[in-house]
């Protein structure tokens, strides 16, 4: 009797933490998409939900506007396909012309752009295969370094 | 010498390093196939892993003399260090890069085995079995470091457009972002933690190679679980405070992937040091203690793996490398074969007792354990959810930190009440009279203590909830241990102070456990506080102020930085609070220079520590007019995460330390 107490107990609380787990993963998962992907699916109307794009921030197309923490940029992704990012708050210390990023945010039709509410950068380690000490010495300038976290 | 020589020295003692372990791994397979164990044979497998890792420090210390030395021709030494470069981060840079963390890893678990070798006299018969768990792993990582990412590689062996011979002027200098005190020891202390869960690995492969089962191996193995969870901790710890001190962005933990790695195998090692005390005092629990430590192990590699392989993106990001393939093989097979053993030994290790009743030590524990390894499944699933939402839904999505606080925290507050509840119940059968009589002055006092956060504005019911269960804890530990305090102190009139410290020194398991509770509660409580963080972001001209409450950050000028290394700039702000100046705080901005085809920028952030909450200032940006772009945050309590960081190292040491009463007699080698 005690015992199917025990159990019984555990199995609702397992039962619990997988209903939990399942559920707040459903509401909070962001998808991964492309810029085709996202303008796709945006085309009739508003889809309502948020992406997460990745890829090269264009050189050239970093700029602050109204006051610092609103910073514009383009990101071109994977299949060379561009599109205008706005982000509001501090960027990360990585943050720079053809930095790998991944921006956070919902879509916004009207202006073309996504509307982004968090942004990563990955780290300059991404270059540890590309370290070469032969262009380095050319250029006078050792070549970034390698394996370290970075900055957020 | 010669630094070609001694590269050559380091790649040729590791090559009879791994030839060693090879020999002691067959010798001890050797070993284990007979019924009596040859005393021979067994001594040439110990013998041989002991070369192992004579030959194996050699050859880091080879890569020390060379990362010192700064000889370019290294490929490694040439990607991790620079001239410019303190002699003491050059030699951390041994742990800065892939082939070094894996050369320092494996030195670690050939030393842990090392040491349990000259140490362990107590079953011959265990040993053959140790060995093979011992330098199997052991062999998987040598064979890494000399083919896979082979760490003594010259500069034309890893680029073939190198001239041969070349020796560059100036290596590629290390990332600045981890020349920090914190960075230098966060990966050592992660990776002896990590590693020191080897020894009960190998103790529970043991105990499925000779059939024995009774406790014994929980004794051998519980102050080597106690180190491994202490490094562990403290690896945990080191690297959220680097963050938090050197990353500027405020936070200590972000549910990173690379920190999940870590925190998994933790969650899965603390429900481990629990559950074992059941085996050890009432024989339960078996093929449970037995799951839970091979799969600690497996998830301390799970972790490296998934910190090398690039299998889900992470700001740790370390360069996608082949190496991720031979961790997902070596980790697969494995996994499969240690369970698959463990399930055919299944019938030898059941229980003796069972759970007799629902208010229990046993139920409290089995519970414990239920929520532990109940957080440590969530939060594997939101680390690996880009691959699960591809298999259920086809769309590769990811969950942030909202996942992670949402699920996590109502377990938490679960095993906070179970903590505080835990340590008093009684074995087998509890009164339930003897329990409330136990518990209610504790909970007068976290009643109270609540009571007292409710008259001073907290509203938030998850913070009401979470400052409960935390306080519940700190209470109902402090009360139990100021009780049996006030017991010995009235039957042997000692000191009151005396009593206090006899008892943590005479049962440092129990009441060094119930420290490291404390340190949990306060914790979670440092933890909690990030509700009240406030954020402002303020452009300043020399001369405005900002009024962050209480405080008040006044720019007095903004200064140039112009060192050999570095340039960049330095706000220097007049901090007061209440109208009165407390400190002058000096956040910088700076960009290291040599460290990159483009400069990288960092932030140097100033903290104004105190235990009600930290400032923290970081400098963003300076403009053509002089502006500087603040960014001031207040981190509520956060103070109290370090302070109970501390505590849980210190009531671990009490936990670890052997008991004084024991001097003299031969301690069993655990």
């Amino acid at each position: 009797m005690k015992k199917t107490r025990v159990t019984l107990a555990v199995a609702l609380l397992v039962f619990g933490v997988v209903y939990l787990v399942f559920a707040v993963s459903r509401a909070e998962g962001i998808v991964y998409k492309k810029v085709r992907e996202i303008r796709a699916e945006n085309a009739a109307r508003d889809a309502g939900r948020s992406y997460r794009l990745t890829g090269n921030v264009l050189a050239g197309t970093i700029e602050h506007r109204l006051d610092k923490r609103t910073v514009v940029f383009t990101v071109k992704d994977e299949d060379g396909e561009t599109m205008p990012v706005m982000y509001q708050g501090t960027v990360p210390d990585t943050f720079k012309d053809g930095a790998e990023v991944v921006v956070s945010g919902k879509y916004d039709r009207s202006a073309d752009r996504l509307e982004a509410t968090e942004l990563l950068t990955k780290c300059p380690s991404k270059y540890q295969g590309q370290a070469n000490p032969i262009t380095a010495a050319q250029r006078k300038l050792p070549p970034s370094n390698a394996s370290a976290p970075s900055n957020r | 010498m010669n630094p070609l020589s001694i590269n050559s020295a380091g790649k040729t003692a590791l090559w009879c390093a791994f030839l060693f372990t090879l020999l002691s791994f067959l010798t001890a397979v050797a070993a284990a196939w007979r019924r009596e164990t040859p005393m021979g044979l067994l001594t040439v497998s110990r013998r041989a892993f002991l070369a192992g890792f004579t030959l194996t420090t050699i050859s880091t210390g080879t890569l020390l003399v060379l990362l010192g030395t700064h000889s370019f021709q290294n490929a490694y030494v040439w990607a991790h260090t620079s001239t410019t470069l303190p002699p003491f981060y050059s030699l951390s840079a041994l742990w800065a890069g892939q082939e070094g963390s894996l050369l320092l890893w494996v030195w670690i678990l050939l030393g842990y085995g090392a040491l349990l070798l000259v140490r362990y006299r107590e079953s011959p018969r265990m040993l053959p079995w140790i060995l093979i768990a011992l330098a199997s792993t052991a062999l998987f990582f040598l064979w890494l470091t000399l083919h896979a990412a082979p760490v003594f590689e010259t500069l034309w062996e890893k680029f073939p457009e190198a001239p041969v011979g070349m020796v560059p002027e100036e290596g590629a200098g290390l990332n600045p972002l981890l020349q920090n005190p914190g960075m230098v020891v966060h990966p050592p202390l992660l990776y002896l933690g990590y590693v020191g869960f080897v020894i009960p690995f190998a103790f529970a492969i043991a105990v499925l190679g000779t059939g024995r089962t009774d406790a014994f191996w929980l004794r051998s193995t519980r102050r080597w679980s106690m180190t491994a969870w202490l490094f562990l901790t403290l690896g945990i710890l080191a690297g959220a405070r680097w963050a938090y001190v050197e990353l500027g962005w405020g936070g200590y933990w972000g549910w990173d992937p690379v920190e999940n790695a870590s925190f998994i195998p933790w969650l899965t090692a603390t429900a481990y040091i629990h559950s074992v005390m059941i085996e050890e005092r009432r024989g339960m629990f078996r093929i449970w203690n037995m799951f839970l430590i091979i799969f600690t192990y497996i998830l301390c590699l799970f972790g490296t793996f998934l910190t090398r392989s690039g299998l889900v993106s992470s700001v740790h990001s370390f360069a996608n490398s082949p190496i991720g393939t031979y961790f997902a093989v070596f980790l697969g097979v494995g996994g499969f074969l240690v369970f698959g053993w463990l399930y055919m030994c299944r019938d030898r290790l059941r229980s003796v007792h069972r759970i007799e009743s629902f208010l229990s030590r046993e139920a409290a524990f089995l519970f414990n354990n239920v929520i532990i390894l109940s957080m440590a499944f969530a939060v594997l699933w939101g680390t690996i959810y880009p691959m699960i939402s591809e298999f259920l839904t086809g769309e590769r999505a990811s969950v942030g930190p909202p996942y992670f606080n949402k699920v996590l925290f109502p377990l938490a507050m679960l095993l906070l009440l179970l903590t505080a509840v835990g340590p008093i119940i009684a074995w087998r059968r509890a009164e339930p009279e003897a329990l409330k009589r136990n518990l209610a002055r504790p909970l007068l006092w976290t009643v109270a203590f609540c009571l007292g956060l409710l008259v001073s504005g907290v509203r938030n019911i998850a913070v009401l909830a979470g400052f409960f269960a935390s306080g519940f804890v700190l209470f109902a530990n402090l009360d139990d241990y100021f009780s049996a305090t006030a017991v010995r102190h009235r039957n042997r009139g000692e000191h009151y102070l005396k009593s206090a410290w006899n008892l943590l020194r005479k049962n440092g398991r129990r009441y060094g456990g119930y420290l490291v509770h404390v340190g949990i509660a306060l914790l979670i409580g440092g933890v909690m506080g990030a509700y009240y963080n406030r954020e402002r972001e303020v452009d300043l001209l020399p001369g405005d102020t900002a009024i962050l409450e209480p405080y008040s950050v006044k720019l007095e000028r903004v200064e140039e930085i112009n060192e050999a290394n570095r340039s960049g700039y330095r706000a220097v702000l007049a901090v007061s609070e209440n109208g009165r100046i407390v400190e002058t705080a000096t956040p910088e901005i700076s960009f290291f220079r040599g460290t990159g085809i483009e400069r990288q920028r960092t932030s140097e952030v100033d903290i104004l520590p105190r235990l009600s909450g930290d400032l923290y200032l970081v400098l963003a940006g300076v403009d053509e007019q002089g502006r500087a772009g603040l960014q001031l945050r207040w981190n509520a309590l956060v103070g109290w995460v370090w302070v109970g960081g501390g505590l849980m190292f210190l009531g671990s040491l009490f936990a670890l330390a052997p008991p004084p009463s024991r001097k003299g007699v031969r301690r069993s080698p655990a």
